[in-house]
Formats: structure tokens, sequence, C-alpha cells
């Protein structure tokens, strides 16, 4: 059941879903300022995690949010990410979420160590 | 009748103990030496970028694990490089974890024409 899952693989669709309606519903149609996205973030991250434990309380959850604005530039709104992890490849998993608006991009990585 | 008293090998751990503590401040060191070296006047060109983050990911991940911690440590390393061009960038997390025994450091690098942002998390196994 996957309420009851220990294998992070088989999570990982719903978990995607999650994130990206807390990004939909948090951001929404927001343009990039400089204090208001740092709570925006902040927000985003609360939720993601309260809905993640919601789903499935079997891991431990690590969620990085980044905020980049978009400038409209190929140069400047180019963006490198790149996650390195040592631990149980069959149970944990990470999983990356993008999401944008007309002002900014949003990731949101989440990382998930089975207990 | 004598009895035998097996002595058992066995040692449910589920915290590590003080001195193979995973600490963020070491950890820290490690990874601003290895940023200063790779990206020391480094120019910003989209094709090496990707090669440099993973070069980045990998060695941090390297020396997280040389730091000879607790063995039942997971290690997760996030590596973000961009084009330094004057656009806003945030970077925020959130865990859910044991504050005992998991924790996590970050360290940032900028010069004129990238940044970059590496966040190490270590985790501890039951």
């Amino acid at each position: 059941m996957p309420q009851d899952s220990v294998v992070f693989g088989h999570i990982r669709q719903e978990c995607e879903q999650l994130i990206f309606n807390v990004c939909n519903k948090i951001f929404g149609p927001k343009e990039y300022n400089q204090t208001q996205v740092a709570t925006l973030i902040s927000q985003t991250n609360e939720e993601s995690v309260k809905q993640l434990l919601n789903n499935n309380k079997n891991f431990k959850y690590m969620v990085v949010t980044t905020a980049m604005q978009k400038k409209g530039t190929a140069a400047a709104d180019h963006l490198e990410m790149t996650a390195d992890c040592y631990w149980n490849a069959s149970t944990d998993g990470q999983s990356c979420v993008r999401w944008e608006n007309d002002h900014m991009f949003v990731f949101v990585t989440l990382f998930a160590c089975a207990l | 009748m004598s009895k035998k008293v097996t002595q058992s090998n066995k040692t449910y751990q589920i915290r590590p103990s003080f001195k193979d503590k995973f600490r963020p401040a070491e950890a820290k060191e490690k990874i601003e030496k290895i940023l200063r070296e790779k990206l020391k006047n480094a120019q910003y060109s989209s094709s090496e970028l990707p090669q440099w983050t993973r070069e980045i990911a990998d060695q941090t991940k390297s020396e997280l694990k040389a730091l000879g911690k607790d063995k039942r440590y997971k290690y997760l390393v996030q590596v973000i490089i961009g084009h330094n061009s004057g656009q806003g960038v945030r970077v925020g997390s959130r865990c859910f974890w044991d504050e005992d025994t998991d924790d996590c450091t970050y360290v940032t690098y900028m010069n004129d024409s990238i940044f970059c942002l590496v966040v190490a998390f270590a985790v501890y196994l039951y």
C-alpha cells in the first residue's frame, strides 16, 4: 500500500505531485521580490514537508527550494544543479520538481531517506 | 553442570558515539577548500558548467566519506552553479530528521562570473 511503502520509488510520483501543487498554491503568479521570495520559499518548504509526512511517515525528508528570477537572456537563465548521494539505492531516492511562472523559476529538490 | 555463557558481539546502535558524530564545521572547511581549488578564477562557460557541478559533487561526497564519521551515515550533496548576471536567486531548505544525529552544512562561493552553492546533508541510519 502506498501509505505504508518503505521504498521511495513507489511513492515518487505522489510526492512530485504534492510538491507541484504546493508551488502552485504558494507562488502562483507572484513576481520575484527579494524580501517576499524568502518567505515564500520558507512557506513552500514547510508545507511540502507537512504534506509529505501526511502522505508517508516512513522517511526522513530533506527539501531544498531554489527560486531564480527570470531575466530573459539565454546566458542569464542558466542554472546547473547536481546531486550526489551515498545511501541505500533500493529504498532511498531523490526527485526534482521544476515549476515556473512568467517572472521566475522554482526548483524543489526532495531527498528521502528510509527509516 | 556448568553453563556456558556466550558473549554476544552485537551492538544495536541507535546513536552515533560522540567522537563519530557528523560535525558540520569540519565538513564546511573541506567543502570550502574544494570550491576554492576548482572554481578559482573560473569564468562562466555553458558547456563546462555541467562538468564542474558533477566533479564538485563527486569530490564533496568522497571527502565526506573520508571524514571517517560513523559508518551508518548516509550523505547527500547538492551543487548549484549559475551565471552571475545580476538576477536574484534564493535557496532555502527544510528537513524532517532526528536533531541529535543528523545535520547539514552549506557553502557558497561567488566571483564576478559565477556563483556556486553546495549543500551537504548527513543522515543517520538506525
